[in-house]
């Protein structure tokens, strides 16, 4: 864990400590002092596994991610950041937005964001891996930047309350500990997404809410082999035609999708130790698989061996 | 959402409408009470699609799921049961185990089980289908009763964060988040259920290790009819009394708990679509009996019916399951 506090440096120095320390030991971004009056600002970090939480408590300043200065390696990473207190605006990908004490909002760290907070603040902030965020929210770069409000009871504020459970208990989490509990995370955070309520005035954001809410269906449903597009269509009350459609602007289509998630299901249980009891015709079975054959000849052209090698492989080290 | 409570119930009443509540409202099950002090107890349920989210504050009792409450009701479910506070003991499939505040444990509507709580106690218990929690858990049915402590489990902790969280919003929020947040939940759970148990991790003694694949291998070979003694202890290259001595650890005896587990798979067996062509003969057949008229003895002791009538009584489709407290 890595702790920074201006307490100890002297106060006309603070804000440039401040910035120094960030843009070196984080990510390189752009400071403006808005304080009016003493800066202060502390910092914690905590690493864990290939995510970092920080909690930030600070005042007044804008800060301003600008690409061509952005930290090498940091690209596949979205942020999920919660604002515990304060209040300021967020802006990315041309919106730009109010943001307000117990609101929740994702930035993509492929493109410019600023976040401009006003009077002191405190912030929780959670670093995602874009393969993880993409499984659960649709087009996110659609949804970064808009604040979500967990003033009322729902499945934003058990993602928020999660996340400061998280940050209340991250010192004693393993690595393999935390994978788990982010995935998890995030997929609430992606129900909360899907449970807004889209203004009909931007069909970008309004899109990728309906699509995420489809993907969290197919999810939980990915062990059932009679999951299909006409199924999945009459569940969310749109046609076939129009979820085909829906798909099509994502990289593949509904039924590969489907796919490759059922295969992604069955290796995160073929590299549990836990499940090594299980055969692996039943964790295929179990994740919606009918045709064995078929199932052992895709996960090899997708994870390049074949399952029970996979597996093999995978709890070796055990 | 129904809330009942025994604030307003004369306190010489108070047991007995509590007993109507739970068994009448809830799942099927037996209360007793050994001591004679005030007695309170209050119960929110929210139900949402086919979950069941339980908040019990309530004192000394004795909650006990008889065989004959399994075939009455016949839910085939598991609980997922969070002790915020009191103390107690579990009992299923075998298992005795005690309970500290801030314990999570399992139990499975499907078969007979008890649980016992000494003095005042909160709990929140979650209803979950079979097929959720065999995505996310190895060994449910080894983990049955088997309390997994918040103290030494910092996923845990979040894990119990996380349904408090969602007992506080659970009103308020559409169905399909509610599953979304309880499947992410259950992934917690068996992921931290999976770590306390992992021979990798050291924590269980080389004795409860040997113990749980002994039974795993049990529960897996359920089916063949010479699963003996002697082949167990074969397979696992220890003696006999050795054997014997792992399960008097956990008062019971080898075929005792053999006998047990096939009683349990045959009554989960009668219920289940691929056998309803299946007669109760060749269900039996294959868990492991092999003497028919021995088997429906048994069968009747366990369940209080015969396995037909198990079977016969049609349940209601799709309805949201009724729980009691731990149940």
């Amino acid at each position: 864990m890595q702790e920074f506090s201006t307490n100890t440096v002297r106060q006309r120095l603070r804000f440039e400590y401040w910035c120094e320390v960030i843009s070196d030991q984080f990510v390189d971004l752009d400071f403006t002092c808005n304080a009016q009056g003493q800066f202060y600002g502390s910092l914690a970090a905590h690493p864990l596994g290939v995510h970092s939480l920080l909690l930030v408590k600070s005042t007044s300043q804008r800060v301003i991610r600008t690409l061509d200065r952005k930290a090498g390696g940091t690209e596949d990473f979205y942020v999920l950041n919660y604002l515990v207190e304060g209040q300021g605006h967020t802006a990315q990908n041309g919106n730009l937005h109010p943001v307000s004490a117990g609101e929740f909002f994702m930035f993509d760290l492929t493109s410019p964001a600023e976040l401009d907070l006003v009077g002191d603040f405190t912030i929780l902030t959670l670093s995602l891996p874009r393969t993880l965020v993409d499984r659960h929210v649709a087009r996110a770069q659609c949804l970064c930047a808009i604040p979500v409000s967990t003033a009322r009871p729902g499945p934003g504020r058990v993602a928020t309350e999660m996340l400061q459970s998280l940050a209340r208990n991250c010192r004693q989490l393993t690595e393999g500990d935390a994978q788990p509990l982010i995935e998890g995370l995030v997929r609430v955070t992606a129900a909360a997404y899907g449970a807004m309520a889209p203004s009909p005035s931007n069909l970008a954001t309004a899109q990728s809410i309906l699509l995420t809410r489809i993907r969290d269906y197919i999810l939980s449903h990915l062990g059932e082999e009679d999951l299909s597009p006409c199924r999945i269509a009459a569940a969310h009350g749109v046609s076939e035609r129009c979820l085909n459609k829906l798909f099509e602007s994502e990289e593949s289509t509904l039924s590969r999708w489907i796919w490759s998630q059922r295969l992604e299901e069955s290796r995160r249980m073929l590299s549990n130790v836990n499940f090594v009891d299980r055969t692996i015709k039943e964790i295929a079975y179990g994740c919606g698989f009918k045709d064995m054959s078929h199932f052992s000849c895709a996960f090899k052209t997708q994870f390049g061996s074949n399952p029970r090698q996979y597996r093999g492989k995978q709890l070796l080290p055990c | 959402m129904p809330t009942f409570s025994t604030d307003a119930v004369a306190k010489s009443r108070r047991f007995d409408y509590w007993r109507e509540v739970v068994s009448s409202n809830l799942i099927s099950v037996t209360i007793d009470r050994d001591t004679c002090g005030t007695f309170f107890g209050s119960l929110l349920s929210c139900e949402i699609g086919s979950n069941r989210l339980l908040h019990v504050r309530s004192t000394s009792q004795c909650v006990t799921r008889t065989g004959p409450r399994v075939s009455q009701d016949r839910k085939n479910l598991y609980l997922l049961n969070y002790l915020a506070v009191g103390r107690g003991c579990t009992s299923q499939h075998g298992n005795f185990h005690d309970l500290a505040p801030g314990d999570f444990f399992i139990h499975d509507s499907s078969s007979t089980g008890t649980l016992q709580m000494v003095g005042d106690f909160e709990m929140l218990t979650l209803t979950l289908s079979r097929s959720l929690v065999d995505r996310y858990f190895a060994r449910a049915q080894y983990q049955c009763s088997a309390p997994l402590s918040v103290e030494g489990s910092a996923a845990g902790r979040v894990a119990a964060d996380m349904l408090q969280s969602l007992a506080r919003n659970c009103l308020q929020m559409p169905g399909e988040s509610f599953e979304t947040v309880v499947e992410s939940l259950v992934g917690i759970v068996g992921m931290a259920y999976g770590l306390q148990d992992s021979p990798c991790r050291g924590a269980s003694t080389p004795h409860s290790a040997l113990l749980m694949r002994i039974r795993n291998y049990i529960l897996a070979h359920l089916g063949d009819e010479d699963l003996s003694p002697g082949r167990i202890a074969a397979e696992h290259r220890i003696s006999g009394r050795y054997l014997s001595k792992l399960f008097e650890s956990e008062r019971t005896t080898v075929s005792k708990w053999i006998w047990t587990q096939r009683l349990d798979a045959s009554g989960r067996a009668l219920l289940l679509p691929e056998f309803a062509e299946s007669r109760v003969n060749e269900v039996a057949y294959a868990c492991g009996f092999n003497d028919m008229s021995h088997f429906s003895f048994s069968f009747r002791k366990r369940f209080g019916c015969t396995p037909r009538q198990y079977r016969g009584r049609a349940l209601p489709a799709r309805n949201p399951p009724r729980v009691a407290p731990g149940f």
